[in-house]
């Protein structure tokens, strides 16, 4: 099909319209009906129904959805496009449909994780794992931090330079555990949710009640394509998945090195979580279907547990959201 | 006697030429925010029980103020979201997050105003386009000049006025608990400007 100028203009030019019609009139319909259906009335109710219920739902529907339409071959290679697409229903139904173009770097995690879902996908059909690797683990990265702190690389100096050169670093070695070749795939959805549950509890000790929420989407997206993977580990956890799921997480933590008052070495030492699948390889239960997940999760549990801990130490006398 | 009458005549003449400046309409006087004496706050309810206010420390501003035509007036600020003050450290902390002013990705606020409509003989109506989050809207505030008259000791033109108004915080995408807070945010400037 070809689009001339002038059509494509009106399109983009439609774009803010519908965004306008799904925030204004049909999410707060949403809204409306569901909170009287579930009878909920105050924030964490809404919270646990459409950042955790809704987006494990969809997760697990999206997987099974996928595997079903696209048969034993192409099917199982796309059931990781469920966490990316779990994480923004679950968004979108949180914070609202973000503006075109992005505005906030909240707003951009939305069509980063798009972006990553379409090139995970593109990856993953083409099933070139050596280019999709290098892109994976060298190149995506750079793109989410590079997008998110587009202002503050224009104005280095020798601090932010630093925090630029380990923010990538820490993403690098996200994307790269996440691409782990001959990794049970359930491993990683449990150590990527593992290492989200500790961001939603840092986040939220630093005042940053919004990235907590989103955190914790992560987790929930995550945890759809898990039940679909456990006891039996059936579906790949993809360059999809790693690309839509992980740059989640990675941009929602590029948010809160760069935006957020969160304790930093807290933050950084959830980036071990991504390691536990590997070194759960030492466990004697490990070889289980079953218990392996588990034992990664126990192992994974560990560096969260330690840097809640650093942060709560940090925080001291209180980390309740003061407004 | 008669020729020095003249002289006299036309050297004074010639004098009240020269010193004499037709009338012409007042240009506008540029004044500059006198900072320590402007306070830039605003309220909101957090859940029906009570109101919290608040005040931000850094801003800077010009005022075009046309005192014979008020609509030729213009008003430009900027006031640092970081800035940010309730008193309470821990909520400006929070306040500072990007759960609501977002301080370190958009560290500006800005207003500029486009129309000043004269409402009575000491008040007025201020339009201008209100930037937070990098989300500009219109803003409306009911203005009061109270009072322009020269500092006995600084010996320099000042100007006061008092502008009220509203915006509702989640058009400008702070969103994060609406209606636990309202959205509905008051405003009340309080400026003092001195002439540049």
């Amino acid at each position: 099909m070809h689009l001339t100028f002038r059509q494509l203009i009106t399109i983009i030019n439609i774009h803010p319209c519908l965004f306008n019609i799904f925030n204004n009139k049909i999410r707060p319909l949403i809204r409306q009906s569901s909170l009287r259906m579930f009878k909920l009335n105050d924030l964490v109710s809404e919270v646990l129904l459409y950042g955790i219920a809704i987006p494990i739902l969809i997760g697990i529907a999206v997987t099974l959805a996928l595997r079903g339409c696209f048969g034993a071959t192409f099917g199982k290679r796309l059931a990781g496009l469920s966490v990316g697409v779990a994480f923004l229903i679950g968004y979108i139904l949180l914070f609202g449909w973000a503006d075109f173009p992005a505005r906030s770097s909240g707003q951009k995690v939305v069509y980063l994780v798009l972006a990553g879902l379409v090139a995970g996908t593109v990856l993953d059909l083409i099933d070139r794992k050596q280019m999709g690797g290098f892109i994976l683990k060298f190149v995506w990265p750079a793109a989410i931090i590079a997008w998110l702190g587009w202002r503050q690389l224009g104005n280095l100096n020798a601090e932010s330079t630093l925090t630029f050169g380990l923010l990538y670093l820490g993403a690098v070695i996200v994307f790269d555990r996440l691409n782990t070749p001959g990794e049970r795939h359930s491993n990683l959805s449990v150590a990527l949710m593992t290492a989200a549950i500790g961001a939603s509890f840092i986040a939220f000790i630093g005042a940053s009640g919004s990235l907590s929420q989103k955190f914790a989407i992560v987790v929930a997206a995550g945890g759809g394509f898990l039940l679909c993977n456990w006891p039996t580990s059936r579906y790949p956890f993809s360059a999809a998945a790693a690309a839509g799921g992980g740059g989640a997480f990675v941009a929602l933590a590029t948010s809160v090195v760069l935006f957020s008052e969160v304790h930093l070495p807290s933050f950084a030492i959830l980036a071990l979580s991504f390691f536990a699948p590997s070194l759960s390889h030492i466990l004697p239960a490990q070889h289980s279907d079953a218990m392996g997940p588990v034992i990664v999760g126990m192992v994974s549990a560990i560096p969260v547990v330690a840097g809640v801990g650093l942060a709560l130490y940090i925080a001291g006398d209180s980390f309740e959201l003061p407004f | 006697m008669k020729l020095t009458k003249l002289l006299y005549i036309a050297f004074i003449g010639t004098a009240f030429l020269i010193s004499y400046q037709p009338a012409e309409p007042r240009a506008a006087d540029t004044y500059a925010l006198d900072k320590p004496h402007t306070q830039i706050t605003f309220s909101v309810n957090r859940g029906g029980w009570t109101r919290i206010s608040g005040w931000f420390e850094k801003f800077d501003g010009t005022i075009l103020f046309d005192e014979a035509n008020v609509a030729n007036s213009k008003v430009k600020a900027s006031i640092e979201a970081g800035s940010i003050n309730t008193g309470f450290a821990k909520r400006d902390a929070h306040l500072r997050s990007p759960d609501f002013f977002n301080a370190k990705e958009f560290p500006t606020m800005l207003f500029t105003s486009t129309k000043i409509v004269k409402t009575g003989e000491k008040t007025g109506e201020m339009t201008g386009n209100f930037t937070m989050l990098g989300v500009t809207k219109p803003v409306t505030l009911d203005v009061t000049f109270n009072r322009k008259a020269m500092h006995p000791r600084a010996k320099k033109m000042f100007t006061g006025f008092t502008a009220k108004g509203s915006l509702k915080r989640a058009d400008f995408g702070m969103k994060f608990i609406v209606g636990a807070v309202s959205n509905e945010v008051q405003i009340e400037i309080q400026a003092l400007a001195v002439k540049k």
